[in-house]
């Protein structure tokens, strides 16, 4: 049978046009299937996080990066721009000058509330960044299509290097001026430890302390084993009864002092010299 | 011939190149040049006929670099787990679109200025115009709308079974489940990588035909000729090519 041109190229065309869509599938431009929430997160350093990224809820990949754009403070009502357990203020506002846009999965959008933390963290070898968010809390309400959150900025590698490199330098100066101070406690540390090495020796090689000691520690056993018979034997519920007792007792004889006691007697005609 | 007359003569076929692909552009918008029986032998001939010899030469070329890509990740960093990634990209950007259209030059390109030469040498272009026939519309429009169209499939074409191959060679080799992999590729492949692969096919799919056909067009001296013509022909699309591919690459990656 002769196939015509015509079907060859429709042919052709049509198994093209299958892998496009194929394509689109794989790489994630469409999913008829995909069914996502987008909404925004704010942040004053996005640390090398980029379209595409990948946004997980408790570690599980649940969407991406989908944008990301300067962003001009806006005036809705749907805005939070305050990070989730930051200090309360007045204007609950801040200038977050980057927007970066997210998509998640509307199976995922359940733990995602106005109180998750949205964190910029690195994963692979080749140091990835991601966008994780930790669920939020069960009363905080659910975050809605195209709402607007403040997320945690990533630490600054560069800050960090900076703040530890003027760090460094200001140890460097206190050794240079207490140079002197030290040597001299570095020496000091050193006979210490070598007398303290001596002393354990000796203690180690004599006599007295092998046989003395053994026998305190002896003694130290047997007292510590009467003490948690006692406890134990104090921690019944008769025990407990009579240290009730007694301490109802002591709180009545509390106020008792040596002329409550006599006008008590005088009072009963108790006639003794003991007074 | 001295080699100053020889690169005269590929400055002015190449320049004549230049001219056929503006007035081929040229009848893009003119009705009566969308002959469809010819144009759909075209296709056939460039793209159908060329799938068997893609097929297989992208499948191995898939093959083999995603096992160099392991043995060299395996020996630098010890691990293989970005193999989807570098195979993919790797794969996107280069492998799958040039393979395709330096196949396309040395099969299409070369049949097209035997083709053509022969005709030239044969005094048919001739025939043809004495027949009112305009042998530009008749002979380098229906190639260059097929060219197109054919490159265009085959590019996805051998993306897609470059990919296969390499997913398959993850899977079987290194211990990849397919999910993995199409999940590690979707972290460096984007809309934009199919865009460039697609637009890049387009590209390398017109410049075939009107290199091919200017070739073609200046042959002469009778079969010697034909066969300098297509040899000179093959050489100058596949510097265009890859020439074109620096500076393609360059665009997309100041603009995409």
């Amino acid at each position: 049978m002769k196939i015509s041109n015509e079907a060859k190229v429709g042919s052709l065309i049509i198994l093209t046009i299958g892998l496009a869509f194929a394509f689109s599938w794989v790489i994630g431009i469409q999913n008829p299937f995909n069914q996502s929430t987008s909404f925004y997160v704010t942040y004053n350093f996005a640390g090398g996080i980029e379209v595409g990224s990948p946004v997980r809820v408790s570690g599980i990949k649940v969407g991406k990066v989908e944008r990301i754009e300067f962003f001009s403070p806006i005036t809705s009502k749907k805005v939070a721009l305050k990070e989730p357990g930051s200090a309360p203020s007045d204007e609950g506002t801040a200038v977050y000058p980057l927007k970066v846009k997210i998509s998640v999965h509307k199976d995922a959008t359940f733990g995602v509330r106005q109180d998750s933390r949205f964190y910029i963290n690195l994963a692979g070898i080749i140091g990835e960044r991601y966008v994780e968010i930790t669920p939020g809390h069960i009363h905080a309400p659910q975050l809605k299509e195209g709402d607007v959150v403040a997320g945690v900025d990533p630490p600054r590698i560069d800050q960090l290097i900076s703040q530890s490199f003027d760090l460094a330098g200001k140890v460097k100066e206190i050794i240079d001026e207490n140079k002197g101070d030290i040597t001299r406690s570095i020496d000091l540390l050193y006979k210490l430890s070598g007398n303290l090495n001596k002393t354990l020796g000796w203690v180690d090689k004599s006599a007295l302390f092998k046989t003395d000691l053994s026998r305190l520690i002896e003694n130290l056993i047997s007292i510590t084993s009467d003490i948690r018979k006692v406890s134990n034997q104090v921690q019944t519920p008769e025990g407990d009864k009579t240290l009730k007792l007694l301490y109802q007792l002591l709180w009545r004889l509390e106020p008792l002092d040596s002329k409550t006691i006599r006008s008590f007697l005088q009072k009963e005609g108790v006639k003794v010299q003991l007074f | 011939m001295s080699i100053r007359s020889e690169t005269m003569e590929q400055f002015a076929t190449l320049s004549d190149a230049f001219s056929l692909l503006i007035k081929t552009l040229g009848r893009l918008p003119k009705r009566e040049c969308w002959r469809w029986h010819e144009i759909f032998q075209s296709t056939v001939q460039m793209g159908v006929d060329s799938l068997p010899i893609i097929t297989v030469s992208t499948a191995v070329a898939g093959t083999v670099v995603t096992h160099e890509i392991a043995w060299h990740m395996q020996a630098a960093l010890h691990s293989v787990s970005m193999i989807p990634g570098f195979s993919g990209q790797f794969i996107f950007r280069e492998l799958g679109i040039a393979i395709p259209a330096l196949l396309l030059v040395a099969k299409v390109g070369a049949a097209t200025t035997a083709e053509v030469g022969t005709m030239k040498i044969t005094e048919q272009i001739d025939a043809l115009k004495l027949l009112g026939i305009d042998p530009l519309s008749y002979l380098v429009f229906p190639r260059f709308i097929g060219a197109i169209l054919s490159s265009a499939c085959l590019t996805l074409i051998s993306l897609s079974v470059t990919m296969g191959c390499s997913i398959a060679v993850a899977v079987c080799s290194y211990n990849f489940s397919t999910l993995e992999f199409i999940n590690a590729l979707r972290h460096f492949i984007g809309f934009k990588d199919v865009l460039c692969a697609l637009v890049k096919g387009i590209i390398y799919g017109a410049v075939i035909p009107i290199v091919s056909c200017a070739y073609g067009f200046r042959c002469q001296g009778g079969a010697e000729g034909v066969g300098t013509a297509t040899t000179n022909s093959v050489v100058t699309a596949t510097i265009t090519i890859i020439s074109l591919d620096f500076f393609l690459t360059y665009l997309f990656t100041l603009f995409l």
